[in-house]
């Protein structure tokens, strides 16, 4: 038989994450509790089996003959060129400064991010944004379209919201609050990561209108990420 | 471009990459020889669906072919299919939850679901098959994979905590599958 009311504790244990004064406890509750040990012990041999478990499994043999059939009704796009941007040096300098020499761990999960990050510009400037900052536009001669113009106001959104990570970590030096803001970081560059895709797409199909709500989707996701930052950098949320 | 006179399985990643910019089929063949296995067998876990898991396999080399200008080389080229891959999976299997008119199970990890009826014991990878949605994604991609709660979370548009809540009810579940060797 378990104990429910250790049942959180023995989640966090086989996760590795309880902590030392809770994992004491937990172990002398283990020790006399045959239940518990034993639902700890094959909790672990999960985790370890699904660990080991093949990556590779084989597809069907029919599956690349299917796959060529496509590429006959479907030829390759021309090389693209990667999509670049945007939160160049000015912004960075504008918004990190000096905090981010002293605050040191705050260069090596965030300064990277920004040049890695973004979306293919090719017409319309902001002056308040700097001059590395553009939005999308299929066309350079034409006005950004409805969701160019959308997805420019969640991209300054998101700009705002960096320089509020920013400022948090400029005003803490506290290493765990360092830490707990970088756990969003990852996640931070899966979004980006995505944010490219979707936009690259989108130029080549601009009017796919399940691509421009994909797109701001991520953006979405990405502001809440980059608050959550904010608070966890600042302090504000432990 | 690859050479004529090279074989394909002669030349390494970053070659058959710059041969599939340039639009060689054969780039693209020796890129699946070497990565179809991965991205059926992340596809099939996700899903627990060998037909859709097909699928994804070939819209992911699809967009592979069509989309690689969007790789920017900063990452491992495997590491961008790979992600491809969930994200057509998870696209597939929120369609088809659409298509029942339920929603993907993410957030329903405190109330009942179409849990199978506890069996006696079964092998790992078919009690993994046996999780409701939400609760497989997670395992699949946090104990197999070995994704982190945030990337989940990023990925499938959930809250990293419900990440972590379906991580514990999946392995909750499989130890009950798995049988109970404790007395």
């Amino acid at each position: 038989m378990t104990h429910p009311e250790w049942q959180e504790a023995l989640d966090a244990y086989v996760n590795g994450d309880l902590e030392a004064q809770e994992r004491e406890r937990l172990l002398e509750h283990l020790h006399g509790c045959a239940g518990c040990r034993g639902e700890a012990e094959a909790l672990t041999r999960i985790i370890k089996e699904a660990a080991l478990l093949p990556r590779t499994i084989e597809p069907p043999p029919h599956l690349w003959w299917r796959i060529q059939e496509s590429l006959a009704d479907m030829p390759a796009e021309a090389p693209v060129t990667p999509i670049t941007r945007s939160l160049s040096s000015r912004l960075r300098l504008a918004f990190a400064g000096a905090a981010l020499v002293a605050v040191f761990g705050a260069a090596i999960w965030i300064a990277p991010r920004r040049h890695e990050t973004g979306v293919t510009t090719a017409a319309a400037r902001t002056d308040s944004l700097g001059p590395d900052v553009t939005v999308i536009s299929n066309d350079a001669k034409s006005q950004p379209s409805e969701w160019a113009q959308m997805i420019w106001s969640l991209e300054r959104e998101s700009l705002t919201a960096e320089q509020a990570v920013f400022t948090g970590l400029a005003g803490h030096v506290d290493a765990a609050a360092l830490a707990r803001a970088s756990e969003v970081e990852p996640a931070l560059r899966a979004l980006d990561t995505a944010i490219n895709e979707t936009a690259e797409a989108m130029r080549l199909e601009p009017k796919n209108s399940m691509l421009a709500k994909t797109l701001t989707g991520y953006y979405e996701r990405k502001l809440e990420l980059l608050r959550m930052a904010a608070r966890l950098a600042s302090g504000s949320w432990a | 471009m690859v050479s004529g006179r090279t074989s394909v399985l002669d030349l390494d990643e970053n070659e058959l990459i710059a041969g599939l910019r340039s639009g060689d089929e054969r780039a693209l063949e020796a890129l699946y020889r070497l990565h179809a296995g991965r991205v059926y067998g992340l596809g099939l876990r996700l899903t627990a669906d060998p037909s859709r898991a097909e699928e994804i396999v070939q819209d992911v080399f699809l967009q592979a072919w069509r989309r690689i200008g969007s790789f920017q080389g900063r990452s491992r080229f495997s590491t961008w299919l790979y992600r491809l891959t969930v994200n057509r999976a998870l696209d597939t299997m929120r369609k088809d939850s659409a298509g029942r008119r339920e929603a993907l199970e993410f957030e329903s990890f405190d109330r009942p679901t179409r849990d199978k009826p506890v069996e006696t014991t079964m092998d790992l990878e078919s009690a993994i098959q046996s999780l409701p949605d939400g609760a497989r994604v997670v395992f699949v991609l946090h104990d197999v994979e070995g994704y982190r709660h945030e990337e989940i979370a990023a990925l499938s548009g959930i809250a990293p905590g419900t990440s972590k809540a379906q991580l514990f009810r999946a392995r909750r579940l499989l130890r009950a599958r798995l049988g109970k060797p404790n007395p």
